[in-house]
């Protein structure tokens, strides 16, 4: 082999070992600008979405003089889900002013959420469903956004079959 | 002539592997500071979650009566007579070491959202405040709780806000 060709194999071998310090230092500055939630966010996270559902349902709703939980049940188990019907219109007018139980049901859970989720900068999406049907549902989060495990909290509707659900998802949009 | 340009070349190739090693080491360095400083935050933001749980089940706060979900039931009552207790007390009492040891460099809130508070009634509790003089980072942890008023026999809906200083 002569000289010349053997210089040149040592510059190739010099541009490769160029080429994979320049590869590694751009995976690893990749990866540093790919945001990693950190372990209280998670946690965070994950414990807001199971609390909130917990908490909201047990909260009592004074101008109806019963607890959320009993609105959602009064609400799901007379939901009709023609779309020519508003939601607010529906339920029993057992509030105060003879405002129906639905009217509550979203104007409640929205004072709720924008005073806590909201006002953390978190992104959600609260759903409240009947045995057939999503009664209600707000918020920005999709299926395909990364999520803890989301927070539900289930209402029998004793005696007519099956139940109602309340459920958080705190997602990372 | 010939041997000057060959000693070049020479001295060249040297210098671009010597350069490439350095960046190799500074590079290798930087990874393995970020990466003991990240395990240092994790640990920090372990405590964090720590304190929150013992503060959701804290004796002085949680609800007495046996209810569901009662992990995350706030005594209002209690909170009144914790922060009436942490008021008067000067801070190198027995009792104000015994909590700041127990949840070291935090403030901790508790906040009613809904229904709101009827005077005299606050929305608002400020239970501990453990902020340090200097601090370069403040983590901050909100947990709902619901708060119950045994007088009324009411819950409300209310949030702990833990704020981690390091």
């Amino acid at each position: 082999m002569k000289k010349a060709q053997i210089e040149m194999v040592g510059l190739i071998v010099i541009v490769i070992i160029a080429g994979l310090i320049m590869a590694f230092a751009l995976v690893y500055m990749y990866q540093k600008a790919d945001y990693q939630p950190t372990t209280v966010e998670r946690y965070g996270e994950s414990v807001v979405s199971k609390n909130f559902v917990s908490v909201l349902a047990q909260t009592e709703v004074p101008d109806c003089r019963m607890d959320f939980q009993s609105i959602v049940r009064d609400c799901t188990s007379t939901f009709n889900p023609d779309p020519a019907l508003d939601l607010e219109d529906q339920g029993k007018p057992a509030c105060f002013n003879q405002d129906t139980t639905c009217l509550y049901m979203v104007t409640v859970s929205n004072q709720i959420l924008a005073d806590t989720i909201e006002k953390w900068g978190m992104e959600y999406r609260l759903k409240i469903e009947s045995p057939n049907d999503v009664v209600y549902e707000t918020g920005s989060c999709t299926d395909n956004d990364e999520k803890e495990s989301p927070g539900a909290y289930m209402i029998p509707l004793f005696p007519m079959p099956g139940q109602a659900t309340i459920i958080l998802e705190v997602c990372r949009t | 002539m010939k041997g000057q340009i060959q000693t070049g070349e020479l001295i060249m190739v040297i210098m671009i592997v010597m350069v490439l090693i350095i960046m190799g080491l500074v590079g290798y360095a930087s990874f393995r500071k970020s990466g003991a400083e990240e395990t240092q935050m994790d640990f920090a933001e372990l405590r964090t979650v720590d304190v929150a749980q013992e503060i959701i089940g804290m004796e002085e706060l949680k609800c007495s009566q046996s209810r569901e979900s009662s992990s995350q039931c706030v005594d209002v009552l209690r909170i009144e007579s914790f922060v009436g207790m942490m008021e008067g007390l000067p801070a190198t009492s027995p009792v104000s070491n015994f909590y700041s040891n127990k949840f070291g460099p935090v403030k901790i809130e508790i906040t009613q959202v809904y229904p709101a508070p009827v005077f005299p009634q606050p929305a608002y509790w400020l239970l501990y405040d453990g902020t340090p003089i200097e601090f370069t980072s403040a983590t901050p942890l909100q947990l709902p709780v619901y708060l119950y008023d045994p007088v009324e026999q009411h819950n409300a809906f209310g949030y702990v806000t833990l704020v981690r200083y390091s």
